[in-house]
């Protein structure tokens, strides 16, 4: 039983009504882990975490705690604890109550009640709080006081419902890296819920990417940013110039390709291209890997593509600057790079011929969508 | 104007509405037996009716009556809301809300003939705790309707669910969440089924059984002989003690829902 993984999910279903929320979820939480589902709003994120904690019964599939199945166990007999997202504390209890109400329910002794409560809000660094009434907090602190409750039953899994959603920006950059303190230092596996993918790639030891309620990929962060497999997770990951493209020929080591049916060339590669429909496939290329080089200047060096390309519009953002191409005759997509070098600063007119150089290893070959 | 035109309508509307309220307050102060002319001041109607005992026993009867049926509406009226808002949509869901809502709309005077048939015919003695049952009967959708709507928005902050999580059971979780949250909601509603069971007359005058009298029933009496200076008196306490349960219902229900 010890080598069991710390939660399994296998094949996990569920509908409301005539909505399947999700079909086919396989996922497994290893002990100690930070798991980040992540993925945009009504994908089934949180319906998975819902059905982890026992408040929603699968249609079918299992979930394995430890290698048993608690699919069909209610919430109070899993050692499995939620942070909500809106905090969900209880208005009519002081913060010492709030913390102390799954010890109380378990009869714990007072004065251990005393030792781990007070243990807790100092792990959050609310120690002086005990006394206070919640409704007089602010979220940051509300959010605070919701994890030293979820915590001070020492669960095994830890379940986070967006728990920075409702906090201000500089404040959930300093909650993140206080959350990933924590949970190191406790060592309790967290399921985190999250649509933001900056705050899932800052956290996280592996990433879930849902998409209508189906696993897009797992991996780690830089898995997941560097070799996207699917258009989906590219473009959600970071941003992403996603072009349709067809392989041509496949030699050994390379292959050729044509972009959105106009521009080909040969593209040498190690691993072989993604499982095809017919040949069918995406091309993306992240803005910040699109180097443009105006017609007086020296190529790239090395293993890359270049095509030639017209500047279509330049936007300055600060440091960095957008850039607008034309790559193609019959189709309308332009692709937008991004560059942090000074030299794109100095305007240029629009309508400029350039040339685009892209490393061979900056462009991900993927799956495309699926039809319909 | 316009704006001139509708100050009319309403000082015209505010006027019909409450001047009748307001000749009958002034008029229990009034020497005079006729409420025809203003005679001089007095508080004589007011001891009138407390030396009255008969009186004195109806409004007894009614309290106590009231008292009842707003607990039996509370408690009902809690387990139906919990019913309605926290289980899985069971079938014939909508057709239980309306069910419940019912006495709201049904002419009151069809709820006592049908109550009066059913009571003869179930052999269902008419008496103090029958008046009592029905007049809960017909306080049962304000109570349902106040601790739904609390309900409703408590599930909405996932509280339960939170006490659920930290191991509660569901009743635990009823009793040291759901319950002492929803406790403004439930009184709100017991207040309004408290005057609602007060000042019922019509199911009361065909169901209450011989020697009940309520006090609606009582004033009733009374009046055969016409409007006396100590009914003028007896309404106006009456209204004093509505228009007070109304602000204290009305600040429940303004903290129910602030928290």
């Amino acid at each position: 039983m010890s080598d069991a993984p710390l939660l399994e999910l296998i094949g996990v279903a569920k509908s409301f009504g005539a909505a399947k929320v999700l079909s086919g979820i396989n996922l497994t939480v290893g002990h100690g882990e930070f798991l980040t589902l992540l993925g945009p709003s009504g994908c089934g994120k949180t319906t998975t975490l819902r059905i982890i904690a026992g408040f929603e019964r699968p249609d079918s599939g299992k979930v394995l705690l430890r290698g048993r199945d608690v699919a069909g166990l209610p919430p109070y007999k899993r050692d499995v604890h939620t942070v909500f997202q809106h905090y969900a504390l209880f208005p009519h209890y002081s913060v010492f109550e709030n913390v102390a109400f799954g010890l109380r329910i378990r009869r714990l002794p007072e004065a251990e009640i005393q030792a781990r409560v007070t243990e807790a809000l100092a792990l959050v660094k609310l120690a002086g709080f005990a006394d206070r009434r919640t409704t007089a907090l602010s979220g940051g602190q509300m959010q605070r006081i919701a994890l030293a409750r979820a915590i001070v039953g020492r669960p095994s899994l830890l379940l986070l419902d967006e728990p920075l959603g409702a906090l201000d920006l500089k404040l959930r950059r300093d909650m993140q890296l206080e959350l990933k303190a924590i949970q190191r230092r406790l060592g309790i596996a967290f399921v985190y819920v999250t649509h933001d993918q900056d705050e899932a790639m800052a956290m996280s030891d592996r990433i879930i990417v849902f998409h209508q309620g189906r696993i897009e990929q797992t991996g780690t962060p830089a898995e997941v940013y560097h070799r996207p497999r699917t258009s989906f997770v590219a473009d959600f990951m970071g941003s992403a110039n996603i072009l349709s493209a067809r392989l041509l020929r496949s030699y050994e080591g390379c292959a050729r390709i044509r972009v959105e049916d106009e521009v080909e060339f040969d593209l040498p590669r190690e691993e072989a291209p993604p499982a095809l429909h017919g040949g069918e496939l995406c091309l993306a290329v992240r803005p910040e890997r699109i180097h443009v080089r105006y017609e007086e200047e020296l190529p790239l060096r090395g293993d890359c593509v270049s095509l030639p390309a017209v500047l279509t519009d330049t936007v300055n953002l600060g440091d960095e600057t957008q850039m607008f191409l034309s790559l193609f005759k019959k189709s309308a997509k332009t692709v937008v790079a991004a560059s942090m070098d000074a030299r794109h600063q100095t305007e240029r007119q629009d309508g400029t011929p350039v040339w685009v150089d892209i490393r061979w290893k900056d462009i991900l070959l993927l799956e495309p969508p699926p039809v319909g | 104007m316009r704006s001139k035109g509708l100050q009319a309508y309403c000082f015209g509307l505010y006027a019909f509405l409450y001047a009748p309220l307001a000749v009958m307050v002034a008029f229990s102060f009034n020497t005079a037996r006729r409420n025809v002319a203003w005679k001089g001041f007095t508080f004589q109607w007011y001891g009138a009716l407390l030396r009255d005992a008969e009186l004195a026993r109806s409004v007894a009867t009614t309290l106590e009556l009231a008292v009842v049926a707003s607990l039996m509406a509370a408690v009902m009226g809690m387990l139906a809301a919990y019913a309605m808002t926290r289980h899985a949509p069971f079938k014939g869901r909508g057709l239980y809300s309306a069910l419940l809502n019912a006495p709201l709309m049904m002419p009151e005077i069809v709820m006592g003939v049908g109550l009066l048939s059913f009571f003869s015919r179930a052999g269902v003695p008419l008496n103090f705790w029958s008046l009592a049952c029905a007049h809960a009967l017909i306080a049962l959708p304000f109570t349902t309707a106040s601790i739904r709507a609390r309900l409703l928005s408590l599930k909405e902050s996932s509280l339960e669910d939170a006490a659920m999580d930290l191991g509660a059971t569901e009743w635990e979780a009823f009793l040291q969440i759901t319950l002492p949250l929803a406790r403004p909601a439930i009184i709100s509603g017991a207040l309004l089924a408290f005057t609602v069971s007060f000042e019922d007359f019509v199911t009361s005058f065909f169901i209450a059984g011989i020697g009940i009298v309520t006090m609606p029933i009582k004033i009733y009496s009374m009046m055969k002989f016409g409007v006396t200076p100590e009914i003028n008196a007896l309404a106006t306490c009456l209204l004093a003690i509505t228009i007070g349960f109304l602000f204290i219902q009305r600040f429940l229900d303004a903290r129910s829902r602030l928290n």
